[in-house]
């Protein structure tokens, strides 16, 4: 009803998206083709979690970060490379880590399109704002010899530690070349390190007495669950005092960690490889989706809730009632889509 | 001057006007002449000894005509009172006005359906829009009381920036044959605008208008206020008047086009009111009038005019945000000494003195933050830009990299079809443009009686001006290959003129012979060699005579101007979705010429009725057009390559307005051809081959842009009696109205078929004509006394029949909208360029288009439909088509 004193106002676009999540079913299946849908991170509140999703209605290609509510539905944010340094190649933004005052760590890299290449081009671990990639900061290029000596040439699982520091995965890439198959890269966990931010030049150090881990997770500021390459335990590390402990054993390998709320999940065997790979020199743990298991931390109840699904980094939200996986696919384990469990 | 009883001349009598700061004697005849008296109404005073003085209030002196005033003195006081008979020299048969000078007066403006000074003026026999007689835009002067003003940097392709609200006009007029010596920088006309000087005690006006009370559809958002006060400063006769012009619009340009057929645009329930196409213009104008002594007046004069508008892009159509805008500000500030002769000189001499400043600055871009629209469409905030700072500094070096603040426009994901194409989001196109233009002008005018027949009129002007400007595109990326570098410039031009102008009258026959020297140079250090100062000598004769009661002029003249500076400098535009262009600046650019036969007989064939018929010939010669460089398409200079002819008839015929109506009829026939028909388009042989041969005429021209056949322009005003119709209540409702109705008919202008690339033309330039257009004005007032105080309510109605009529077509097409084939090829092609599927959680997901229910979209079958409707939607033609109806009310008063 408009009255004298208002104007006409004009035309705005609308809601055109159903918004709702499709699948009500438990679990259900969050993204609806096999691309690329994966490492899912919750926000702090609950309320949805990123994950890197392929773009391709873009030219360029791109992965970027997609936001979705916590039961799914429409994805009702992107994160992605605008920049013009960025419309010539294919830039991957994953393992985002937004810390309280909306400061976002995140891992990129960059492939010049239009040249076949196993590796990207340009990977850093940057940071910047989760409500706009006004700028951004280069952390850390990689590949960089971490204070193991060891060349770190991939990045994830960040969490932040402090306002002004951040634990993550360093992650070594190696090339698989063979017969009959697409050569590929994999990336295997290696150490976990810390970087500090808070003066004008980030210092990395890396988290003494873990060697191949293969994923962590931070729970409370203090207390890092890991994993590590070939091993069927999960640990816990109490930071401040450094101590070490076994928090479950599992079946078989065991990694991709989430905690949250007194539980925890883990990925368990299934298409998983744990070798040392003579050409590079280097234990490599080839990783295709394994079975989700969720343990409660208090008992040691371990329950397996799929089987079936070849799922890969589970991510609990803070209630530990929501459980978000990959579900891995494709010839070379390269697809996957996102599937959530509500767990009572 | 007669004596009343003898009827004998009476010499020496002392004529003064305005208390006296204008006069003259008369001579032994009787006779006497005042010169140079601005237009406006004037106090006239006539005294001898031994006659009884005579004082007469209201004297309207218009521009270019010569008032009479036949004065008869009484010797004995006792007796009789002298006699005036006030003859005005008939304005349509005085030999002495040999222009072609179209008038409207302030009071005209007032009761007509026009708004400002550009609409007015647009209403002259000749115009179209801003262009007159078929001459480019830009090819005109703008004189603000006596003075001109030119935005000489981009006046074919921007605006002046400042807008003379039409409330402190004396009067304006268009002389389209620019026949003044006095008058430079025109090949096709002169605006010549008089403001009012202060009166002798306060009065002012306030008024409202709107459309807010329009229901739905008919309102455009817009708010218009404004206040002017006048009056006197103290006891010296210091004088104020104060102009503040405020106005906002929702929807500042509207259109006319239809409604798209698709429910699911959004457009189709509300097709007139397009989002991110607001604006708001703010208007102040200051005028002190300050009396040296008797014989010197100093006139200072200062206006200050913005206007921010968002530009609707059908490509951000569903992303508003990130949609351009543009700004364009101007200063102005005049002063001028004015000195009169003394009455009772007996070869008067008056000169003016003149001095402006002109500032004008522009840009247009993406804007850093979206304004907020506080009421209706004033947001009171001022426009930020991205990288703004960077083009003002003009860092051709740090605007080599991709500008801070701009990414990549990506497809957009919020229309209703969801699908990647032909719609952006994101981020805007990446373009900035800006510059800014300075000039100081300083200018004398000199009028020097020879006789009582004869006048000199010599003056000159010098001119300083400063030009600064910047353009990226793409300032997304960095410059590479593809992506042109930013431009910029810095220069200096002076130009300066000299003229003398003579006019005298034996008999009936009138000679005016006028010599005009104009120099300009570019200063152009920073753009490339220097090149020095080009000049031009333009004499102008003109001869006129009564003859069988009619007035019949025969004119000839040469006109120049300097070209728009932008074509000095290089220019980078994005006319393509694939790359910038380039045209590369010239300063070696000289001046551009025109060469005007003109023949005119003026006639009355009643007291109150007037006929006008003119019928010219305009040679342009040296216009500027690009001349390519190679055989790359995309790159080519500036130059005085075009040439062309413009010939052309009119028809005028008026009925003042006496007893309760007026009318005005004028009909003009143009024929307008050059070789090149815009400065930004190449000059190249064209190929005709009927029978495959190829033939490569040397001297090939077209219609000019603006090159419209027939128009037709009828101008009704009306206005009932005081005691008109019965009285009820003791009030006569249907007393007093004041109605005004403008019609036009306007044959269509010309423009360009291409093949359905684009790269190919289809016939030659401009040999395709819109069809034509009509259009009708109305404006009903009802003046009002409301305790004492005086106003007015008003309805207004603009295309009161609510034609839809086209302005532009697709070129390839020669339709408003895309055809199907093109819809459907457009929709093909954007969908192999993206047959991925949609997934259900993608924002691209559209429930509707899912025939499958399978949470994806994909297929041909699926996405084909949306590609289908993507594409109808995109090619709407939203500005092919006219503004609508638009109706406003408003109330006004005095006090």
């Amino acid at each position: 009803m408009l009255t004298a004193c208002d104007h006409t106002t004009p035309f705005s676009p609308g809601a055109y998206t159903p918004g709702a999540p499709r699948d009500s079913a438990n679990p259900a299946r969050l993204t609806t083709i096999d691309t690329v849908n994966e490492r899912p991170v919750w926000l702090a509140d609950g309320s949805g979690f990123y994950f890197t999703q392929w773009r391709g209605d873009r030219p360029d290609h791109d992965r970027c970060l997609a936001l979705m509510p916590r039961d799914g539905g429409t994805i009702t944010r992107e994160i992605c490379d605008n920049t013009s340094g960025g419309a010539d190649s294919l830039n991957v933004f994953e393992s985002p880590a937004i810390a309280a005052d909306g400061s976002l760590a995140l891992y990129e890299t960059s492939t010049r399109i239009g040249v076949a290449q196993l590796s990207p081009n340009f990977g850093a671990l940057a940071l910047t704002r989760s409500d706009g990639l006004s700028t951004i900061r280069v952390l850390q290029v990689t590949t960089f010899f971490g204070p193991t000596s060891r060349p770190v040439n991939a990045i994830s699982n960040m969490h932040w530690l402090t306002p002004t520091a951040l634990l993550f995965l360093g992650e070594r890439e190696i090339y698989r070349f063979c017969l009959g198959c697409v050569a590929d890269s994999v990336r295997s966990g290696q150490e976990i390190d810390r970087i500090d931010i808070g003066g004008p030049t980030p210092i990395v150090t890396a988290l003494a007495g873990i060697d191949q881990a293969s994923s962590f997770t931070l729970v409370g500021g203090d207390s890092l669950y890991y994993s590590l390459n070939g091993d069927a335990n999960v640990y816990l590390r109490i930071l401040p005092s450094a101590a070490d402990s076994v928090v479950h054993t599992f079946s078989g390998i065991a990694r991709d960690v989430t905690v949250a709320a007194g539980r925890l999940a883990a990925v368990v065997g299934g298409d998983v490889a744990f070798f040392y790979d003579s050409t590079q020199s280097v234990p490599v743990q080839v990783d295709h989706g394994g079975d989700l298991h969720v343990v409660t931390l208090a008992t040691g109840a371990d329950t397996m809730i799929s089987d079936t699904l070849h799922t890969r980094r589970p991510a609990f939200d803070r209630t530990g009632t929501r459980l978000v996986a990959e579900a891995r696919a494709g010839i070379n384990g390269d697809r996957s889509s996102l599937w959530l469990w509500k767990l009572p | 001057m007669r004596d009343a009883v003898a009827t004998t001349p009476v010499a020496g009598a002392l004529i003064t006007i305005d208390n006296g700061r204008q006069g003259a004697t008369t001579d032994a005849a009787g006779a006497y002449r005042i010169r140079e008296v601005r237009s406006g109404w004037h106090t006239l005073r006539a005294v001898r000894i031994g006659f009884r003085p005579v004082q007469i209030d209201s004297v309207l002196v218009r521009s270019g005509e010569t008032v009479t005033l036949d004065l008869r003195l009484d010797a004995h006081p006792t007796a009789i009172d002298s006699i005036v008979v006030n003859a005005a020299r008939d304005k349509v048969l005085d030999p002495m006005v040999p222009q072609d000078l179209q008038r409207i007066t302030a009071p005209e403006i007032r009761l007509l359906p026009v708004t400002t000074l550009e609409e007015a003026v647009a209403l002259s026999a000749g115009a179209v829009g801003e262009s007159y007689r078929g001459g480019r835009l830009g090819e005109s002067a703008f004189i603000l009381d006596g003075l001109g003003v030119k935005n000489q940097l981009d006046a074919s392709t921007g605006s002046l920036g400042l807008r003379i609200p039409p409330e402190i006009l004396t009067e304006a007029s268009l002389v389209t044959n620019a026949f003044s010596a006095r008058y430079g920088q025109a090949l096709s006309g002169v605006v010549n605008v008089v403001t009012k000087d202060p009166g002798d005690r306060w009065t002012g006006r306030t008024a409202y208008e709107s459309d807010r009370l329009m229901p739905r559809s008919a309102d455009h958002g817009l708010d218009r206020a404004l206040l002017t006060i006048d009056g006197p400063l103290g006891a010296h006769g210091i004088g104020f008047l104060g102009v503040l012009n405020a106005e906002g619009r929702i929807d500042a340009d509207p259109v006319n086009a239809p409604a798209p057929t698709d429910p699911r645009d959004p457009r189709s329930a509300e097709p007139w009111v397009l989002p991110h196409n607001s604006g708001e213009r703010l208007d102040g104008a200051g005028k002190l009038l300050v009396p040296v002594d008797q014989r010197n007046i100093v006139r200072l004069f200062g206006m200050y005019s913005v206007e921010q508008r968002l530009l609707y892009d059908p490509a951000y159509k569903y992303d508003l945000t990130f949609a351009p805008a543009s700004r364009v500000r101007a200063d102005l500030f005049t002063a001028q000494l004015q000195h009169t002769a003394a009455p009772e000189s007996q070869h008067p001499l008056n000169a003016d003195l003149r001095v402006g400043y002109f500032d004008r600055a522009f840009v247009r871009g993406a804007l850093s933050q979206q304004p907020v629209e506080r009421f209706g469409g004033f947001t009171g905030q001022r426009f930020h830009f991205l990288s703004e700072g960077i083009a003002e500094r003009q860092d051709t070096v740090a605007a080599r990299a991709a500008l801070p603040g701009f990414t990549v426009p990506q497809l957009s994901e919020h229309t209703p079809w969801g699908v990647p194409a032909f719609f952006l989001g994101d981020a805007p196109r990446g373009e900035i443009a800006w510059n800014h233009f300075r000039e100081l002008r300083s200018q004398l005018d000199v009028t020097l009686a020879g006789g009582p027949s004869t006048d000199f009129y010599l003056g000159g002007e010098f001119a300083q001006q400063h030009v600064n400007t910047f353009q990226r595109v793409f300032a997304y990326q960095p410059v590479d290959s593809t992506i042109p570098p930013p431009t910029a410039s810095t220069f200096a031009p002076q130009s300066a003129a000299l003229y003398a102008e003579m006019q005298t009258r034996a008999e009936d026959i009138a000679v005016t012979f006028g010599l005009r020297y104009d120099q300009f140079d570019p200063h152009t250090q920073t753009v490339g060699q220097q090149f020095g100062a080009r000049r031009a000598i333009s004499p102008r004769l003109a001869v006129s005579t009564v003859l069988k009661g009619a007035t019949v002029v025969a004119s000839w003249g040469r006109f120049a101007q300097a070209p728009d500076f932008q074509y000095l400098v290089d220019a980078a535009f994005d006319d393509t979705l694939r790359t910038g262009r380039f045209r590369r600046g010239n300063p070696d650019l000289g001046f551009e010429d025109a060469t005007q036969y003109e023949f005119s007989v003026r006639a009355r064939p009643s007291p109150v009725t007037s006929v006008r018929v003119n019928g010219y010939i305009k040679r342009l010669d040296g216009l500027v057009a690009s001349v390519p460089i190679g055989i790359n398409p995309d790159s080519a200079i500036f130059a005085n390559g075009d040439f062309g002819s413009v010939k052309g008839a009119e028809l005028i015929v008026e009925r003042e307005m006496r007893d309760w109506w007026g009318a005005r009829v004028s009909y003009a026939f143009m024929n307008a051809e050059a070789t090149s028909t815009s400065p930004f388009l190449i000059l190249q042989n064209i190929s005709i081959g009927p029978t495959g041969d190829t033939i490569r005429p040397a001297r090939v021209q077209f219609p000019l842009d603006y090159d419209r056949h027939h128009s037709l322009t009828v101008v009704l005003q009306a206005r009932a009696p005081d005691a008109f119709g019965p009285r009820v209540a003791g009030v006569a409702p249907l007393a007093a109205w004041e109605l005004a109705v403008i019609g036009h008919y306007n044959s269509g202008l010309p423009y360009t078929r291409t093949n359905l690339t684009g790269d190919t033309l289809v016939g030659l330039p401009n040999s395709f004509r819109l069809p034509p257009q009509t259009i009708i004005d109305m404006r009903l007032r009802r003046p009002l006394t409301l305790g004492g105080w005086r106003g007015s309510v008003y309805f207004d109605a603009r295309n009161l029949l609510n034609a839809r009529n086209l302005q532009s077509v697709r070129r390839e097409t020669g339709t408003p909208g895309a055809t199907a084939g093109e819809i459907q090829a457009l929709a093909q092609a954007a969908y192999t360029a993206h047959p991925e599927a949609i997934p259900y959680e993608s924002p691209r997901y559209r429930a509707w288009a899912d025939l499958n229910h399978d949470g994806v979209i994909s297929g041909s079958a699926e996405l084909m439909p949306l590609y289908l409707a993507a594409a109808r939607d995109f090619t709407q033609p939203i500005f092919a088509y006219g503004p609508p109806r638009l109706i406003r009310l408003g109330v006004e008063l005095e006090f």
